[in-house]
């Protein structure tokens, strides 16, 4: 046994050393502080920062395209903190993310993408890494499912980095980078979080029929359940620091309810039944032409962000959510 | 979980550590049965309690049968232990298909039936383990195998988890005695162990995974894509599922090398053969085995008529047809392999080499032709075990058949060849590796090269260079095993 765990430890270590290569070939080659991944960083120091009263936006990248948060400061006097990341961390990861930083009087928007109803929930490992890589104390909101998905995802995560430094993609991004039409870089969003590169104005979903959407991603009873008790533990923990929680749908193509609506019908009944938050709107609310959209079903384009904001905000003001004098006391 | 995702390599380290500090055989079989079910329970935790079942029944089954001496009880008992391994299969995999089809002939004969559907899952890897278990009691009836009164070595037996979910389905009298005696580490076992794991790593995350998208693509565009892209799918098809297969193979019996079990061989480079009828001696070795022992030869094997040959090769065939899948495609595919192998049923004893006598360029040129003939009827026999249904299957047939002499056609096989979002491989870097790989083939076949003999540091760079390339070309996604679904 000894000699076969030696030679095994000579076999690790010898590997080791060509990834200390590699790593640090990467690490020297990626532009982490101006690609689109960084902007976590400063959504983060945000939400530490932000003075109160503050409405918290919790969900992914369907914040990050679909929010004017200017709006929502200019109307309700709440500071905005964008906190859209991605789908693919999953709704466990995002709910456990803001928590720690939660003050007295906040007010937080949820507005997760259908998918968490589904297979995304616990997050992807590739995305989850992709967000520690960025910030590494990011791991602290990781769940147990978090740690097992980027496992997981193991060799996938050492793959891309094998052959992002061999491809010497580094290069490339950068170049892309610095065209301007790119909306995928840090200096694409504003102070709040709101990715508002003026190129994503125009649509590129236009005459798409293949839409990916929750059927996708095998919704089920136990899944859908397993979200809202999510949504319900974190609305609890929330009331516990007088802080409100609201919930809103996500963005979507009219054209999704095809395929997708039986699904979508099933989680907004879900949630209206069992929910212990208010739900401010319905599926259909936050349905939009397809040509609103920008690159994706969740990411709408500037003029159709507006609207969803306006939706919002009067969805809002109706439930007295407007700044009063004491920020201790914001409900009037 | 995966056995080619990391979290896997992690659960083996923790079931490899605890296994080897516990010393005692019924500790170790103890870590083995924990981490089987546990193992399960991370696939289909919902039968984890089926899979109980079947072993402690077969276990009480068999000590039944060993006790007893009356002819009537030992048959009874047994009739018990089929009925009940073969009624899980029954019920799980082939009630739909059998109800499905009653309702098709009653509606040619003009009756209306409506015959219940259950539509149940089917439970993971219980057409492997039921084999294994009911291959315990008919030895046991047959008195080939002393029957065990150690659960636990029984329970580690039907569940040792690197087999649990796509075999080798490995035999009571070669795994169970080594179940019943405490293991000791053993230096050169472990080693070829993780070599074959390594192997099995590459092959199922480098090769199989790669082609995967050509096959899918090309299966799913069977009525737009030309005879010879089909053509080419199924080659690659041929290699997708060895490479999946073998390599999961690889993985259970190198995983059990570590755990100093040794297990059953499952192939032996196949696609080497000469003839169909070898061909089915060197794939999936531990299934045709089992066909062969608890079918064929109680049928009579070869020891019998011409006509009774044939039945019992055909017989033989559709069942390890229908063992695969509960469809008309799997049925035809048993079918035709079970028609490719008739010849040599018929005349078993004839050895009539036509090489014999012939110089050695001849008699290895005429081999090799054999060889691609043989490589080219089972890709063949491939096309009804890939396509979605019959008339797929036809079609694609009809397709290669027709417009395989067409050269202008085989333009568009560049078309499968482009890259596809998530897999690696693709174009000219996926022919080279695919050439590579047919030679590595070729050396381990004719063990042209043993590594034991290369310097310590040539292996060790081999070993390194293999897990780069499987870092380097592996898929994006895990894929799972594709004999997970049988």
């Amino acid at each position: 046994m000894r000699r076969f765990l030696r030679n095994l430890t000579i076999f690790l270590l010898t590997h080791l050393s060509f990834w200390a290569i590699v790593v640090s070939s990467y690490v020297h080659q990626r532009p982490f502080d101006i690609e689109v991944g960084a902007v976590t960083n400063d959504k983060q120091e945000l939400l530490a920062k932000q003075v109160s009263p503050r409405i918290i936006l919790v969900g992914g990248s369907n914040l990050n395209f679909g929010i004017d948060s200017r709006e929502i400061e200019q109307r309700t006097g709440y500071h905005p903190v964008n906190v859209g990341l991605n789908v693919g961390d999953g709704l466990a990861f995002m709910l456990k993310n803001v928590t720690p930083w939660l003050r007295r009087g906040d007010v937080v928007v949820i507005s997760p993408e259908y998918e968490h109803f589904g297979n995304f929930f616990n997050g992807k490992g590739d995305f989850l890494y992709a967000e520690v890589e960025h910030r590494p104390s990011m791991i602290r909101s990781f769940t147990l499912a978090n740690y097992l998905e980027i496992v997981d995802k193991g060799y996938i995560i050492a793959g891309s980095i094998l052959r992002y430094t061999t491809d010497r993609r580094g290069d490339l991004i950068k170049q892309e980078l610095s065209a301007r039409e790119n909306p995928y870089r840090r200096d694409a969003f504003n102070e709040y979080g709101d990715l508002i590169a003026r190129t994503h104005e125009v649509s590129w979903m236009k005459n798409r029929t293949d839409l990916a959407g929750p059927a996708d991603v095998e919704v089920t009873p136990e899944k859908i359940t397993r979200a809202i008790n999510g949504l319900n533990e974190f609305a609890a923990e929330c009331d516990k620091r007088d802080v409100r929680v609201f919930y809103s749908f996500p963005p979507v193509p009219k054209e999704l309810f095809g395929r997708h609506g039986e699904v979508i019908q099933e989680i907004a009944d879900n949630l209206r039944n069992r929910s212990r938050f208010p739900v401010l709107d319905m599926p259909e609310d936050m349905a939009f032409p397809i040509e609103d959209f920008f690159d994706g079903v969740y990411h709408l384009t500037g003029e159709a962000s507006r609207q969803r904001t306006d939706k919002l905000i009067t969805e809002l003001l109706a439930r007295g959510i407007i700044m009063s004098p004491d920020p201790y006391h914001p409900h009037p | 979980m995966a056995l080619t995702s990391l979290t896997f390599l992690l659960f083996f380290a923790v079931c490899f550590a605890l296994y080897w500090l516990a010393r005692k055989r019924d500790l170790q079989n103890g870590v083995l049965v924990l981490f089987s079910y546990l193992f399960y329970a991370t696939c289909d935790s919902r039968f984890g309690l089926l899979l109980l079942a079947t072993s402690v029944i077969d276990f009480c089954i068999a000590l039944g049968i060993a006790r007893t001496h009356r002819v009537s009880l030992r048959r009874t008992l047994l009739a018990l232990s089929i009925g009940f391994d073969l009624g899980i299969l029954a019920l799980f995999k082939y009630f739909d298909f059998f109800a499905d089809n009653l309702r098709s002939l009653a509606g040619v004969l003009g009756w209306h039936l409506d015959p219940v559907i259950l539509n149940l899952l089917l439970p993971v890897g219980v057409s492997f383990y039921t084999l294994k278990s009911l291959g315990y009691t008919i030895d046991v009836y047959r008195r080939h195998v002393e029957p065990t009164s150690n659960l636990l070595a029984y329970l580690t037996y039907v569940a040792f988890f690197p087999q649990l979910l796509a075999g080798p389905i490995d035999r009571a009298d070669n795994l169970l005695p080594q179940l019943l005696k405490p293991r000791t580490f053993n230096y050169e076992m472990a080693v070829t162990g993780c070599r074959q794991i390594l192997w099995g790593l590459f092959k199922k995350m480098v090769v199989a995974d790669n082609l995967a998208p050509i096959v899918n693509l090309a299966y799913a565009q069977v009525a737009t894509r030309p005879g010879p892209d089909l053509l080419f799918a199924t080659i690659c098809f041929a290699l997708q599922i060895y490479c999946d297969f073998s390599a999961y193979s690889d993985i259970a019996i190198g995983g059990a090398r570590v755990l100093g079990l040794e297990s059953v061989v499952n192939f032996a480079h196949p696609y080497f053969s000469a003839s169909p009828g070898e061909f089915w001696r060197r794939w999936h070795i531990s299934l045709m085995s089992w066909f062969r022992d608890y079918v064929f030869f109680p049928l009579g094997g070869l020891r019998s008529s011409l006509p009774r040959r044939g039945f019992n090769v055909m017989l033989t065939f559709l069942l390890s047809g229908i063992w695969h899948g509960a469809s008309w495609n799997f049925v035809l595919w048993g079918a035709i392999n079970g028609v490719g192998v008739l010849p040599a049923a018929f005349q078993p004893g004839n050895r009539n080499d036509p090489s014999k006598g012939a110089s050695k360029t001849w008699s290895s040129l005429l081999k090799a032709s054999k060889i691609v003939l043989t490589f080219l009827f089972i890709c063949m026999t491939w096309i009804f075990f890939r396509a979605t249904d019959l008339s797929t299957a036809i079609l694609i047939l009809k397709k290669i058949l027709t417009q395989v002499w067409m050269a202008g056609y085989y333009f568009s096989i560049q078309g499968l060849l482009h890259p596809y979002d998530g897999y690696p491989l693709a174009g000219k870097k996926l022919l080279v590796l695919l050439l590579g790989f047919f030679v590595i083939e070729i050396i381990q076949n004719y063990r042209l090269v043993d590594i034991d003999n290369w310097p310590r540091v040539a292996r060790l760079l081999a070993y390194n260079s293999i897990l780069v390339l499987i870092f380097y070309f592996g898929a994006y996604t895990v894929n799972q095993f594709y004999y997970y679904q049988f």
